[in-house]
């Protein structure tokens, strides 16, 4: 393969996928229209690489594609089976850990972590179930927080420190106890400053963080990925679909 | 900050946290990187981060109080809950456990006026059975002690009253080898290193071969050299000294008695990258030192080694938690904040302390950098092989007759080590600690370097009555513990795998089970964030490969129900009993 | 019962199957069967005693819906002490008059944990859903019935 200096590429499963210069593999592979499956990754916001969902392999290593610097010299293995075990794996770990009940979930079809398991045909949870016993918070006016369903992934986070400028959350505990914090003086969400127009109150993958009036709004068929597929829909959360 | 011994804590009248903290103050304000500084010694003198100094500290640092308890959290030293006078810290490492064993300690876990918790190795795996209390540690247990014990903390006498040497750590050297045998005149090692001037030493270190002690054995020129290279106005040097791999006790020894020549490795890098300051990264559980290594500091600064001009050190402290000792946790950590490793790279050489290009070297390493500038390149490389340069500082504890400190050049074997200590009787060996390998009696012949079997420095001895499958549960439980959260595999990895191990060793194992087993330990072995995660699963590797063979593996039965019927049913068996009595 | 939501194609099926125990036709003790189709959680003894008498009499066994596959909505209750449960739900809950926690002979005993059926046996398939899809069913029966695997696609893998 010869390097083109101008317009640099690597290979991402024997296709050639365009890059400019900084860009991560994944920003490169999603500008490219190849999706690589990820949960904690978003393109407007720093790179995280905890949920390890989009690892890829390069160089017999495994690499968080959202942290893997894009380069000409790169050949990277994403969409094989024994990867796709080991995501599968990944996924099944978050719904263990969790308190993860589909049916009686408001976010159920629009869940980018149901998604990525419709997608990687994840059928049962191969784990041992542990169901946590944790804190949920309907302190807040206009916005619910279900940490049952919380999978640490820190888009919220992350978005209300990069994009509100306000951080309003942060994590707590350590190990399997880590748990998503409000960052006011009584613990509770109600008394931050947390807006329903924040980014940090629209970009839960799943359904963690719950606008009031937004359940249930969508009859099943329509939600995002009622018919379609995260790998093809993206990860969209329901306003962006329109 | 002065250890002087606090308990019963003052739970009635605790003292402003003006008082405990006002060092770190600047008008008022608590800079974010001190904040962990100043939990820990909140925690130090009170016991616990009362709703008081919370709001305190989050007045003083501009940070909600929910964010400040995330962070406290994060480490389990830190406490929320209002403590009792006293509170006692048991390891949970096996060797520590050993020792404990034929020790009643019920009378203190049923003595209301102390807390009995437990955490992982204290570094005190040689000293007998031992506790930490109020943050001290204290060795030698017997019963008679314990009883002793007990009856001071009934009666509430202060610590400082207390018999002086429960206290104290001896230090036992077995085999001392150039490192610990050369001694350096204060400034004579860097003198030294400045003659050969920067390129030179850098040379001099190339040719030695130096490698990073902590246990990754990274090559040190290089780190340096990518420090050196790296632009910024402000660089930092720091010493990593939160030694926390289980069974692990060489960097409390050279804190205590040669922590002037890990100033002199300190002061060399400094020299060569022009970095001003150096941080000591101490781990809680070594907070006995704290005072010791602050005047081994001043003593520097009178003897010009170091002055705030050119080069000073200060001591941080971690506040419990495993993975702070992965460099980039440390780095975190040192800022203020949960000890979550950061993304690499960029590494610390370019970005590290405040986004600074940062030296993070063990202690060992920096012991070492002042021998070699010292005693010069033939000296060192006279120890050795060619793939492990110089001697390894070995922490020996266990089934042996003589457990402490050994200083072997690279390459000896596991069988040497056990003929030094008088473990021949051994039927393994743990060589770097529970992230390391078990290495068997049939493979006493490996050499101990790091194209081998690698060591951080922890040497543990398992004789011939232990059950090995003991330990390697003991060691997935404390990765269970010790996992900061960060990424799934390790997060919930770590958890899964303990639970399923747990199940082993109550020989209730499947071929599903163990299928379940080999699934996770391989998806932490290459899908985790860090080194943690990496080799978090090799205890449970380890006892595979050891004991399962396809053979044995088909013998077992196909599946075993999660649950016990009997056991699951009993409460509510209980309440029909009740109900037939009435 | 989203079985019969196939509708007339339960006529097709019928020819070439015969229903052992079910809730249509009220056998208590099954006999030796080919699928065992396994819904709901492990709340109680009984359940469990009914898992176990369809593992040891049905060559494939099929863990069909949320419930049976992680517990579901009962599972609930697991985040709470059985004792607190029990408790609050009959003596100290709101509105509760002549307070007792039920405890006839009659009643099963109660699990402290509401168990997925993969705590108890080994399963053979999984139809997911809340219920799953009538599809499913048939495409699964199908299967098994001429002797291939089951392919059930993205519409029928549902966990709602």
């Amino acid at each position: 393969m010869t390097i083109d200096i101008k317009n640099p590429s690597f290979l991402l499963d024997g296709e050639e996928v365009p890059f400019t210069e900084g860009q991560t593999v994944m920003e490169a592979a999603l500008t490219a229209g190849s999706y690589i499956p990820h949960l904690c990754f978003h393109p407007e916001l720093q790179a995280h690489g905890s949920c390890r969902l989009c690892i890829v392999e390069s160089d017999n290593r495994l690499h968080a594609s959202c942290t893997l610097q894009a380069n000409s010299r790169l050949k990277v293995s994403s969409q094989t089976q024994a990867i796709n075990k080991m995501r599968k794996h990944i996924v099944q770990m978050l719904f263990v850990e969790g308190n993860h009940i589909c049916p009686s979930c408001e976010f159920s079809g629009n869940c980018q972590l149901q998604a990525m398991a419709y997608e990687l045909d994840m059928e049962e949870g191969h784990f041992h179930f542990r169901y946590p016993k944790r804190e949920q918070d309907a302190s807040h006016n206009d916005i619910f927080l279900d940490r049952d369903r919380c999978i640490n992934c820190e888009l919220c986070v992350r978005a209300s420190r990069e994009n509100d400028a306000k951080n309003v959350f942060s994590l707590g505990g350590r190990g399997t106890e880590t748990h998503l914090c409000a960052n006011s003086a009584s613990g509770k969400l109600g008394d931050t400053s947390l807006d329903v127009s924040d980014k940090a109150a629209n970009i839960c993958p799943v359904g963690a963080l719950l606008i009031n009036d937004q359940s249930y709004v969508t009859p099943k068929e329509d939600r995002v990925y009622y018919q379609t597929s995260i790998s093809l829909r993206g990860n969209r959360r329901p306003k962006e679909i329109e | 900050m002065r250890v002087q011994r606090v308990g019963p804590y003052p739970i009635a009248k605790p003292p402003p946290a003006q008082r405990l903290i006002g060092s770190l103050l600047a008008n008022k304000r608590l800079p974010r990187h001190a904040l962990l500084q100043a939990l820990g010694m909140l925690q130090y003198h009170c016991g616990w981060i009362s709703p008081n100094h919370l709001s305190d500290l989050s007045r003083f640092a501009k940070l909600s109080i929910g964010e400040i308890k995330g962070i406290i959290e994060f480490y389990h030293f830190l406490s929320l809950q209002p403590p009792k006078p006293y509170c006692i810290y048991l390891s949970t490492n096996i060797i520590d456990r050993w020792q404990r064993a034929g020790l009643d300690l019920s009378l203190l876990e049923e003595n209301e006026n102390v807390d009995v918790k437990q955490t992982s190795c204290v570094g005190m795996c040689d000293q007998g059975g031992s506790l930490l209390i109020n943050g001290l540690p204290l060795t030698g247990l017997t019963q008679e002690r314990i009883e002793k014990i007990n009856d001071l903390i009934l009666r509430q006498e202060p610590l400082s009253q207390w018999p002086q040497d429960w206290f104290t750590v001896e230090e036992s050297i077995h085999v001392k080898g150039p490192l610990l045998t050369n001694s350096i005149q204060p400034g004579d090692a860097l003198n030294k290193a400045r003659k050969l001037g920067e390129a030179g030493f850098l040379k001099i270190l190339q040719a030695s071969n130096l490698r990073g002690r902590g246990g990754a054995g990274f090559p040190t020129h290089l780190k340096w050299k990518a420090c050196i290279d790296a632009r910024g106005d402000q660089k930092y040097i720091v010493c990593n000294a939160d030694e926390g791999e289980p069974g692990t006790f060489k960097d409390r020894l050279l804190l205590t008695s040669y922590l002037a020549k890990v100033v002199e490795g300190m002061c060399i890098a400094a020299w060569m990258t022009g970095a001003s300051r150096g941080f000591i990264y101490l781990r809680y559980e070594y907070i006995y030192l704290l005072e010791k290594i602050q005047a081994t500091l001043s003593a520097c600064r009178e003897q010009g080694v170091l002055d705030s001009a050119t080069f000073d050190i200060e001591v941080m402290l971690g506040a419990g938690a495993y993975i702070c000792g992965e460099e980039s946790a440390m780095l975190e950590s040192m800022e203020g904040k949960r000890g979550i490793p950061r993304i690499r790279p960029p590494f610390p050489v370019t970005h590290g302390l405040f986004d600074k290009p940062t030296i993070v070297n063990n202690v060992e390493t920096f012991c070492n950098i002042a021998y070699l500038a010292d005693d010069g390149l033939q000296a060192f490389i006279d120890n050795g092989n060619a793939g492990s340069r110089g001697s390894k500082i070995h922490s020996v504890a266990g089934d042996c007759e003589r457990s402490g400190i050994y200083e072997y050049p690279f390459g000896s074997t596991v069988k040497e080590m056990l003929h030094g200590c008088g473990g021949e009787q051994a039927q393994a060996v743990q060589v770097g600690g529970p992230s390391g390998k078990l290495v068997l009696r049939a493979d006493f012949d490996t050499p101990v370097d790091f194209d081998h079997v690698s060591s951080s420095g922890s040497f543990m001895v398992f004789g011939p009555g232990r059950d090995l499958k003991l330990v390697a549960q003991n060691f997935l439980h404390f990765f269970k513990d010790e996992s900061c959260g960060f990424c799934t595999p390790c997060r919930v990895g770590t958890q899964v795998l303990a639970q399923h191990f747990d199940r082993v060793c109550e020989g209730l194992e499947s071929q599903h089970e163990w299928e379940l087993m080999n699934d996770i330990a391989s998806l932490m072995g290459q899908a985790s964030h860090c080194g943690l995660g990496h080799t978090a699963a090799n205890p449970f590797i380890d006892w595979r490969d050891n004991n399962v063979t396809a053979d044995s593996l088909s013998a077992k039965p196909e599946f075993i129900p999660v649950f016990d019927l009997a056991k699951a049913t009993a409460y509510s068996r209980s309440l029909r009993e009740e109900n037939h009595d009435n | 019962m989203s079985l019969l939501d196939i509708d007339e194609r339960l006529l097709d099926l019928i020819e070439k199957v015969e229903f052992g125990r079910s809730p249509i036709n009220d056998i208590k003790v099954p006999g030796a069967c080919d699928i065992g189709l396994v819904e709901g959680g492990l709340c109680n003894e009984d359940n469990v005693r009914t898992l176990n008498e369809f593992r040891e009499n049905c060559s494939i066994l099929v863990a069909v819906g949320a419930c049976a596959i992680n517990g579901g909505v009962p599972a609930l209750r697991n985040e709470i002490d059985l004792k607190d449960c029990l408790e609050t739900s009959y003596l100290t809950g709101v509105g509760i008059v002549d307070a007792q926690i039920p405890n006839d002979s009659e009643l099963p005993l109660l699990l402290d944990k509401v168990h997925p059926i993969f705590d108890a046996v080994k399963i053979d398939y999984v139809l997911p859903g809340c219920p799953p899809p009538a599809e499913a069913f048939l495409e699964l029966v199908t299967a098994v019935i001429e002797g291939r695997e089951p392919n059930l696609g993205y519409q029928l893998r549902r966990f709602d």
